[in-house]
């Protein structure tokens, strides 16, 4: 039993054991309201308005359903008939082998399916060409899909998206960093596949951001509204609305670092400033306090330069700065220079720097 | 335990598991769906494809405890889910709550027991003047009989303020009552008719 205190209406509805006590459905607790309210006769007006309320929320009926739930099963069983055949396999066979004939089977499975298909329907299927864009480090690019769709891809990254879409759907798959100004259509979902998640949206600017050493996936909406469904089963979709950004960490908190399990994380950040996050598409070079460390990643990325950071402290110093594209590398650490007494040297293209 | 849990029979790709989990809970599933989203016919599909999005998904799937919670919760994301794409383009700060209103009519509470037709009917009304997060926490705890710790797990919104936002809201029921009350004693008129 709680030993709350009890003094007016919504503190007996809120409790559970009040709750039992009206519903008769516990000994204990039905003793021990009737001894407190003999206990406490002041209160006995507020007692009994809440039981009168209580009692009028738990004999709420269970309406009558109009619809027919073996009929709903049947319908389902059939549906699952229909899709469920491509997965026959049981548990107990060694996982390799099992994946090596899934394999096997799938590919077997899709070329007989396509095949079957292609005889029933000539007119319903298209075949799905798919084209993909790497951009090198220290590149941009730009590219226009067939609906009408602007990607800009950033540095070090590579996007593999179909020749032509279908009706249904639009799916994009990304790795590294781009940004979307996807063109509307209510009937055909864009989808951006990322190693955390999978990111939907039917019209809207937004940008990703998916490195695979960042180990982290970030999703930044500029308009509109998007939806991010992590591809870890035990993290629930969210939706996120501009100058939201949406981060999916692999790497667990420091603080609860358990077993070897690697535990994706989803938060959410209120108010970004989305101005910098994008502004690589214009090809300006920004840091908005940001840690050399963070920093000296995307110069890499962005001057096909290998950078390292001789000093921990000098790793952990922050800057701010607005650079455009034609600046060298070298310009850019001229200016850190201005603020910190820093060295450094090149040898081809590796930078080394340290604290003078 | 003397019956063995079905949600480890589903994971295991058994129909008749599935059939037995879809037939327990399905009422329960079409009651709180039909009270978020409003319409039977969406109600149904959403249901359907729930349950064919967990069957073809049920290798990623982790066991669990206690079904109805889980199943509940699965069902009112979707619910969201497709409610939020459908109009997504609408309007573009449309807060997910807004899409999620239930309310409350006689039907839903029986009459007798003990209590007051006058109580009875108030509670109603004042229940719809709650916001839609407190009708709903009071539709999982009294219809689904289910406990904060449980509602919080459904609705994704943390205990305390599970209990901060119903402790809110109790205190409206009983502010709109108290109004009511004082509205019936002077238009004297002993039956409600609002």
């Amino acid at each position: 039993m709680t030993k709350r205190v009890f003094e007016s209406f919504e503190d007996f509805l809120l409790d559970d054991s009040f709750k039992q006590y009206v519903e008769r459905s516990d000994d204990q607790s039905f003793s021990y309201w009737n001894e407190w309210i003999a206990a406490h006769p002041s209160l006995k007006t507020e007692f009994q308005k809440a039981v009168e309320v209580s009692l009028t929320l738990i004999n709420n009926c269970k309406n009558a359903i109009n619809i027919d739930k073996q009929e709903s099963l049947k319908s389902l069983l059939s549906e699952i008939e229909k899709t469920g055949k491509t997965r026959p396999w049981k548990t107990n066979i060694p996982k390799l082998l099992l994946r090596i004939a899934a394999v096997i089977v799938l590919s077997a499975g899709l070329a007989w399916i396509w095949d079957v298909l292609r005889k029933e329907s000539p007119h319903m299927i298209e075949h799905i060409v798919y084209n993909e864009i790497i951009v090198p480090t220290g590149e941009k690019s730009q590219i226009i899909l067939s609906d009408g769709t602007h990607i800009w891809i950033n540095s070090e990254s590579r996007l593999k998206y179909p020749v032509t879409f279908g009706n249904e759907s639009r799916p994009v798959t990304l790795e590294g960093e781009a940004y979307f100004e996807v063109t509307k259509n209510s009937k055909s979902v864009f989808t951006v596949n990322t190693k955390d998640a999978e990111i939907q949206v039917l019209g809207t600017a937004f940008n990703v951001k998916s490195y695979p050493e960042d180990l982290k996936t970030q999703t930044t909406v500029i308009s509109g509204l998007v939806k991010i469904e992590p591809t870890r089963q035990n993290i629930e979709p969210v939706l996120i609305k501009p100058n939201q950004m949406a981060v999916i960490s692999e790497i667990p908190e420091a603080t609860e670092a358990k077993d070897n399990e690697v535990t994706p994380e989803l938060s959410i950040l209120n108010n970004v400033n989305t101005e910098v996050l994008t502004s690589w598409k214009d090809h300006l070079l920004v840091f908005a306090d940001e840690t050399f460390e963070d920093i000296a990643v995307k110069m890499e990325r962005w001057y096909n330069v290998k950078i390292m950071i001789l000093n921990d402290e000098l790793k952990q110093e922050r800057y701010t700065g607005k650079f455009v594209n034609n600046e060298t590398v070298y310009e850019v650490l001229e200016a850190i220079k201005m603020t910190t007494p820093i060295v450094y040297s090149a040898k081809e293209n590796i930078i080394s720097i340290k604290l003078q | 335990m003397n019956r063995k849990n079905p949600w480890r029979g589903f994971l295991q790709g058994e129909r008749n598991a599935l059939s037995e989990i879809f037939l327990t809970y399905h009422d329960d599933l079409f009651r709180y769906g039909l009270k978020l989203a409003g319409n039977e016919e969406t109600v149904k599909d959403c249901i359907q494809e729930l349950f064919l999005k967990l069957w073809k998904n049920r290798d990623n799937l982790k066991p669990v405890q206690n079904i109805k919670p889980y199943l509940l919760k699965s069902l009112r994301n979707h619910i969201i889910d497709s409610m939020e794409l459908q109009k997504q383009n609408a309007s573009l700060d449309s807060e997910i709550e807004s899409a999620l209103s239930m309310s409350y009519t006689e039907e839903d509470f029986a009459t007798g027991n003990n209590v007051p037709e006058e109580t009875r009917l108030k509670v109603i009304q004042a229940l719809n003047k709650l916001t839609p997060r407190q009708r709903e926490i009071i539709y999982l705890r009294y219809f689904e009989e289910l406990d904060f710790n449980i509602i919080s797990q459904v609705m994704g919104i943390n205990i305390q303020s599970i209990r901060n936002v119903i402790h809110r809201g109790m205190q409206l029921l009983r502010d709109h009552m108290l109004i009511l009350t004082f509205l019936l004693w002077i238009s004297g008129d002993p039956v409600l008719s609002f």
